[in-house]
Parts: C-alpha cells; structure tokens; sequence
C-alpha cells in the first residue's frame, strides 16, 4: 500500500487533453509521491508522451487541475515556467542533444540556465559524467557518440541540477539490451539519490527490475494501477 | 558570476557570427556604408556650419578707395565707418600693406611682382560687419551706406554666393537627416533580418535550453549581443573607413584649403563616439525587432 504520510510531488484532478476534436487524455487522476517510481505505460497513441508533456508544460491541459511540486501548472504565468523546469530533469526517447556542443557543455546546459558558477558547473557535470560512465567522452560531440552513450549524456543533462522529479519518455526504446540496461542502472542510481521517477515506456524489463508503480493507459485513460507487488502476481 | 555570464554570452555571440560569416559580413558591411555616408553628410554640414558660425561672428568687407585720396579724406571715411553701429571693427590696409600681403601669399611666383612699375593696388579699409540674429540682408544694407561715402571706390563682400551657399547648406543638412534616418531604417531591417536567421537556425537548440529552465533573457542576451557587436563594430569600421579617407583627401588638398583660409575639420570626437554608440544601438533595435516578430507570429 501507499505510504500516504509522504509528499505528492504531482496532483492531477480530472485532466483533459485534446489536439482539437481529437481527445488525448481523458478524466485522468493522478497522485506520485516523492521518491517514488512510476511507469507510465500502454499501446502507442495512449497518450504516456502525452502525459508527461503536462507534467512541464511541454503541453497545455485543455482542462482540470494538475500541481507539480507544489506549483499549480493552470495559473502558472510563463516567467515561472523555467523555475518549473529546473525542478524537473526531462529524457527524451531522441536524447535532444546539442550536436554543436560538447558532451561537457551540453550537460553544463541546465546548471548555466540556473546562474551556477564555472568552477561549481565543471564541479558538478565531471561528478554526473563519472557516475554516467562517460567521463572520458566530456570533449567529444555527441554525434560522434553511439545512440547508448547519447542517452546516459541526456540522463546526465537531466540529472545534473539534482531535479526532484525526473520524467523520462521512452528512454531505452532505441537502444540495443545492453545499452538499454546501462540506461537502467544509470536511472536506478539516480532514483537512489532521492530523485522521483516517472518513465513512460514499454519496456518490462526496466519496469520488473526497478518495481515501481505502474500507470497503464487505453485510450487516453488510465485502465488499471499496478503496485509492484500486483505486477509480480500478474506476471506470475 | 555576472560576469562569468556576459562572458558566456559573448563567447556565443562571437561563435554564432564566426558560424554565420557571410550573413554577418554582409550585415556588417552596410552598416558601415551606412555610418560612412551618413558620416560625410554629417562631415560636411559640420564644416559649412563651422564657416557660417565664424562668419556670423563678423563677415569681412572690402572697402576699396579712389585713388589720390588725401588724409583729410581718409579721416572722413573713418569718421563715416565709425559712426555705423552695424560695423562691430575695421582697420586701413594701406596699399603697401595690401602688396606685401599679396607677395607672402604667392610667393611660389614671386617674378610677378619683380616687373611691377608701380603698385597697382588701392588702399582699403577692412571692415567686420557683425550679422547675429539680423540675417545676412545686413551685410548688403551696410554695403550699399559704405558705396555711397565720398572717396570709396568699390565695396566687395560675399554677395550673392553667400545665400547660395547656405542654401546648399541647408538642402546638406536636409540630407544627411534624410540619408542618416533612411540607412538608420535599412540597417535596422538588415540587422533584425539577420539575427533572425541566426536564432531560426538555432531554434532546436533554443528549445531544449527551454527545456531545462533556461529564462529567456539567457536564451536571447548572446542574439542582443550579437546585434550590438554587429552595430558597434560596424559603426567603429564606418568612422574608421571616413577618417582614413578624409586623411588622404585633406592631405593631398590642404593647399588648396590653406588658399581658402579653410580650416577644414574632422567630425569631433564626441559625434563620431554618438555615431558609433548610435550604430550599436541599431544593431540592438535590431535583435529586439527580430524577437519582437517572434512574438507576432
């Protein structure tokens, strides 16, 4: 069972998206706790990207309420929205990489953005490429990288500020199994840093060796909630 | 750390030109035909201005005598010019003096002056008629009193050329605000046009600063910057390009300006400096129109 005595980190009341007449998420309610793991997942066109986009407002909900560490994203003008994104560390399935920076600058990135000073940037980033296994990549570009080492640098961007929550959209869907697993490995020693997970994926081995709670969507709602333990019995 | 922070903008400024040379080159370059021809009006009405501010302080006149004049004449004429309150100065100019003035002056042919059986010149009274706020019609009402004393030959000052050269002053002037405010207008245009190609080409990467929180101040600083550089440097190019020319001209002609009792002058230092920190500006309006269409579209 939830352990209710631990902070929400993101409140969803009756969320609706649509791309015009075309409905996205329908009447989703959502609670996820701090330090949590939460795996959102489903066919394609289920709306997990979708879903998490709402979480930093990489989209706009077309109605209800949802709060993201305390901020209430429907009357949040813009001047707050970076304050919004350096809570949160966002992986993408496509890295969003800078090609014309440097492994190094381009995990630099979030740590410029908040004002941080050059000796506490280069402090930090060596610190997260260390523990991302790619330290000795810090000067190399990233199209030179293969698609394994691109992601634990985005996971390293996503990581670097020490963000509560990190959301992750389909983070080992173009990796082969032995990247997708450093991948994993990488998430998990984040997530024991203190970090909340939320991940959209299809990957069941990812979700099975960090048993997290899972969200599943048909449709644009969510058809089921999964505890690790549920998982475990259905799986069996 | 805000330090560290311009220093960041800047190094970004600098790469998005270096990466986009030619764009900015051509940027660069109208700028600085803009300050350049901006520059030579400017330049012009300066001087002409400078010409009009000396005479206005006292126009000189020629007061040419008849010949054979005795003294009691020449105290007549005095007492005359005297009397005249519109004459702020005036002193004789003997024709001995008159000669030997002339001599000094064109002492490249000299030989001239050796065949002379007599001295041709008359003698003169030099007057300096004050114009102020009058209007120059004063000069030529003080001519026509002076023609009209007994003993005074001929009366010789600018005339006529005088209005015609302010009216080229004035039509100068006219044009160098025309030319200024028109290549103000195209540079502004170029400069937004350009930024904005830089921004468009920069666009994947502006969104993932976004992503992870950048404001958009940081995000944009580098393309201001990028537009004042252009501006600035392009207004230091233009005075620079002006100045070199100028130097030339001036040092091939001074002769001739010499012989016009000319002292032809660059711009001062404080107009080039509000050139170049206008320049800069320009460049500045122009990386905030370019994000202000942003907005529009």
């Amino acid at each position: 069972m939830m352990d209710l005595s631990k902070n929400q980190i993101i409140r969803m009341f009756n969320v609706y998206k649509a791309y015009g007449k075309t409905s996205a998420l329908r009447d989703i309610s959502l609670e996820i706790y701090a330090g949590e793991i939460v795996f959102i997942t489903g066919a394609s066109g289920a709306g997990k990207s979708t879903l998490l986009k709402l979480f930093y407002k990489g989209e706009l909900a077309s109605q209800g309420q949802i709060l993201v560490d305390g901020m209430n994203l429907a009357r949040m003008g813009a001047r707050k929205l970076p304050e919004l994104r350096r809570r949160i560390g966002v992986i993408f399935q496509d890295f969003k990489l800078i090609a014309g920076r440097t492994v190094f600058d381009n995990v630099a990135l979030p740590l410029e953005a908040a004002g941080e000073k050059p000796k506490i940037i280069e402090k930090k980033v060596m610190s997260v490429l260390r523990t991302a296994g790619i330290e000795d990549k810090a000067k190399v570009y990233p199209p030179s990288l293969s698609g394994g080492e691109q992601q634990r640098v985005a996971v390293a961007r996503a990581v670097v500020g020490s963000p509560s929550l990190i959301l992750a959209d389909e983070p080992t869907a173009s990796l082969d199994p032995h990247s997708a697993e450093q991948v994993i490995q990488l998430l998990e020693t984040f997530h024991g840093r203190g970090a909340t997970l939320v991940i959209a994926t299809h990957n069941r081995r990812m979700i099975s060796r960090l048993k997290g709670r899972e969200i599943r969507l048909e449709n644009g709602s969510i058809q089921e909630r999964l505890h690790g333990s549920d998982r475990e019995m259905e799986e069996a | 750390m805000q330090k560290d922070l311009w220093i960041r903008h800047f190094r970004h400024a600098l790469k998005d030109i270096r990466t986009h040379r030619f764009l900015h080159g051509i940027t660069w370059i109208t700028i600085v035909l803009s300050v350049i021809l901006s520059g030579t009006f400017i330049l012009f009405a300066s001087n002409a201005g400078d010409v009009i501010a000396s005479w206005k302080a006292g126009v000189r006149v020629m007061v040419y005598l008849e010949k054979g004049l005795t003294e009691k004449d020449l105290v007549r004429i005095k007492n005359s010019l005297g009397e005249m309150e519109l004459i702020s100065d005036f002193r004789f100019v003997s024709k001995m003096e008159a000669l030997e003035f002339l001599r000094m002056r064109m002492q490249r042919h000299a030989a001239v002056f050796h065949n002379l059986p007599e001295n041709p010149l008359p003698d003169a009274f030099e007057l300096r008629v004050k114009v102020g706020e009058q209007g120059w019609d004063i000069v030529e009402n003080v001519a026509l009193h002076v023609e009209k004393i007994q003993g005074v030959d001929d009366v010789e000052y600018g005339g006529q050329w005088v209005g015609r050269f302010l009216q080229v002053i004035a039509m100068l002037r006219m044009a160098a605000f025309g030319m200024g405010s028109l290549f103000f207008l195209v540079s502004v245009f170029i400069v937004a046009n350009t930024i904005r190609l830089a921004f468009y080409s920069r666009k994947e990467e502006v969104e993932i600063m976004r992503f992870v929180g950048a404001e958009e101040g940081f995000i944009k600083a580098p393309f201001y910057m990028q537009g004042f550089l252009l501006g600035f440097s392009g207004g230091l190019g233009g005075i620079l390009v002006l100045f070199v020319v100028y130097t030339t001209l001036t040092f091939r002609m001074d002769a001739t300006f010499s012989a016009l009792a000319f002292d032809f002058s660059f711009l001062s230092l404080r107009t080039a400096a509000t050139m170049v920190g206008i320049s800069a500006f320009v460049g500045w309006v122009g990386a905030y129109l370019s994000f202000r269409q942003e907005v529009l579209e």
